[in-house]
């Protein structure tokens, strides 16, 4: 196959496939070496083995950017604002181009939890089109099933060799891939009560009322508040879409159990039927197509909708993490009493606009 | 934003916009500015549309339960015809002859329709910027009450900015004290225009810094962060600084959802040690 540069103004995403770690270095070593030569940023964002493996063996330049893995995959619109946001980072601080390798590890493979990352490698390619990114996912060939290879090889339109990144003839478009995967885990929430309904919802004067009241509803849902709040955001963004787009009645449906927080938005309009919607970052109008949209999926785990004649419905889902990492994972920082942060922060400030004043 | 508190601003007196949507939420909010006015024994003073005794507006704050027939009877609230009001001596002569007869500071009320029976919409925005000057020097405090479904586009922009000590919406308000601009109450698709008027109108008189203070603000949406680059993104080109201020956890979060602390120029400050 003929090998692509990788050099250009778009984005180039690319699968490894290795059997053993000399074979993910004879691969990798190479692509960074090549973009550290060239002016590149190099990023890793493998296991501590893999990335100290791979600095090793570009005799430890300490240009070498390594990103802690455990921080980017916690859900799949987290991990692309995440990499949005480094490859934003890179090019203010200079760089024109960067060369990114993860290595991943599907350990869990539930089938729901393999098709949500499957539609995670899809969605990449729509996401991170026109940066300047060349980005390699390293996957372990000896884990992988049949399924997940293939999986793999439809979601990247190049595979890198030791000799540079190849055209891969099996990739299939984004929203092909999105269409024909599923997104309905095994353990439903919605198999229980809701915790909350809000039904009959015609005015949007009501909204704020409403706000407090989904919030108020996840409060309860104790030790999770990073990620009840990111819910709460995502979900209200969607109700708020659904007063500006939708049509009246909507209805809000909660659940909150010790493993999801799943809701449903229904609106008695067409609704949409675009598998990307809220990936793409919003659109330069104005407003701005899809903010909202942007927003709730960075909110939560997994965003879909569906239509039928006479409703159209967001449903949303964010996984807890098992009570025993749920506090090192996702407490947020004890809270301080008084105006003390709110002190803090216009003193900062005060300081901050004293100097950017001179 | 009809109870949104009074803050203490860098002048001595007030001058405020108040958007309604509905004549009830406009005369909620009165309601609750002539209260205030009156329990600091100031001398309030408003104008009205020619109306039937029965829709007065001594009625109608009797009817929310201002005594306003006893504060008219003490000279302590002048309802005022517009034509009266906006006669040839200007309402600063009328705000001066309250303040001589010993009141500690005053209260003037106007709304749209009423001073559109006498002035045309040009001479109304000089009288708003008189009124913004008279407000830094005089214990004056203005409310001007204006429609939001008609206030649009460049005229919201216009009577903005001629509004120095802030505008109160249903959900949403802004002050000023000394360090800048102050949000309150809720930002979401009901009131955009208004926050980015705000913005635009504070981003033109901001020299390099616009400071805005979050900490009362309860919620952002997600059009709202697009909206607050939008409104800044000259200024920002231009080499200016925007600080967003102690924001509550659900504003900072949409803030970092929608990549804002990432845009040149913008600046989170959380206050977390």
């Amino acid at each position: 196959m003929t090998p692509i540069t990788g050099t250009g103004p778009d984005l180039l995403h690319a699968a490894l496939l290795y059997d053993s770690t000399e074979e993910l270095a004879a691969s990798a070593v190479p692509f960074l070496a090549a973009g550290l030569a060239a002016g590149d940023a190099a990023v890793l964002a493998c296991r501590e083995g893999e990335n100290a493996l791979l600095v090793r063996a570009l005799d430890g330049d300490d240009r070498v950017l390594v990103l802690p893995r455990e921080e980017i995959y916690v859900g799949s619109a987290q991990a692309l604002a995440t990499y949005r946001r480094m490859v934003h980072r890179q090019v203010a601080a200079g760089a024109s181009r960067i060369r990114l390798v993860c290595a991943v590890v599907p350990v869990d493979r539930r089938p729901w939890q393999w098709d949500e990352w499957h539609r995670y490698e899809a969605v990449f390619n729509a996401v991170m089109d026109r940066m300047p990114l060349s980005s390699v996912c390293a996957y372990d060939r000896r884990q992988l099933s049949a399924g997940m290879r293939d999986g793999i090889e439809e979601t990247h339109p190049a595979l890198l060799t030791p000799g540079g990144p190849v055209p891969n003839d099996r990739y299939v478009e984004p929203a092909s891939v999105l269409r024909r995967t599923s997104t309905v885990s095994a353990d439903r929430a919605e198999d229980s009560p809701p915790t909350l309904v809000l039904a009959g919802l015609t005015d949007p004067a009501r909204l704020p009322e409403l706000r407090g009241r989904l919030r108020a509803a996840l409060n309860g849902a104790d030790g999770h508040g990073q990620l009840q709040a990111r819910f709460a955001a995502a979900v209200t963004e969607v109700l708020g879409n659904a007063f500006r787009h939708g049509a009246p009645p909507i209805a809000v449906r909660l659940w909150t159990t010790p493993m999801r927080l799943a809701a449903t938005v229904t609106d008695c309009g067409q609704g949409f039927d675009d598998p990307l919607a809220g990936f793409l970052a919003p659109g330069t109008g104005s407003p701005p197509a899809g903010a909202g949209l942007w927003a709730a999926r960075q909110g939560c785990d997994t965003l879909e909708t569906f239509r039928t004649r006479a409703e159209f419905t967001v449903r949303l889902t964010t996984g807890l993490p098992r009570p025993q990492t749920a506090s090192a994972l996702t407490a947020p920082p004890a809270a301080e009493a008084g105006t003390a942060p709110v002190d803090r922060a216009r003193a900062a400030a005060r300081e901050l606009a004293r100097r950017l004043q001179t | 934003m009809g109870s949104v508190e009074e803050f203490s601003g860098p002048e001595r007196g007030e001058h405020v916009l108040q958007l309604h949507r509905t004549e009830d939420e406009r005369l909620d909010g009165l309601t609750a500015w002539v209260s205030r006015g009156l329990a600091a024994g100031e001398k309030v003073i408003c104008t009205e549309l020619p109306r039937l005794p029965a829709g007065s507006l001594v009625a109608m704050l009797e009817a929310r339960g201002v005594d306003g027939a006893a504060a008219v009877r003490d000279r302590r609230l002048a309802v005022l015809p517009a034509e009266d009001f906006y006669a040839a001596e200007g309402h600063t002569a009328v705000a001066e002859r309250a303040l001589a007869e010993g009141f500690p500071g005053v209260r003037v009320s106007a709304e749209e329709r009423a001073w559109l029976t006498v002035l045309s919409p040009a001479a109304h925005q000089v009288v708003e910027r008189q009124m913004d000057e008279l407000v830094c020097t005089r214990p004056v405090r203005t409310l001007c009450q204006y429609p939001q479904a008609s206030t649009t586009g460049a005229e919201l922009q216009d009577v903005v900015a001629v509004h120095r000590s802030g505008v109160r919406e249903t959900v949403f308000a802004t002050t000023r004290d000394l360090d800048g601009l102050a949000l309150h109450g809720e930002i979401d698709g009901s009131n955009t225009d208004v926050f980015r008027a705000v913005l635009a109108v504070a981003s033109r008189r901001a020299s390099r810094v616009l400071w805005l203070d979050l900490a009362d603000a309860a919620h952002l949406d997600a059009g709202g962060c697009w909206r607050l680059d939008d409104a800044t993104r000259a200024f920002r080109a231009a080499g200016g600084y925007v600080l967003l201020i102690a924001p509550q956890p659900p504003v900072e979060l949409i803030l970092q959802l929608m990549e804002v602390d990432e845009l040149p120029g913008m600046h989170l400050m959380a206050g977390r040690p």
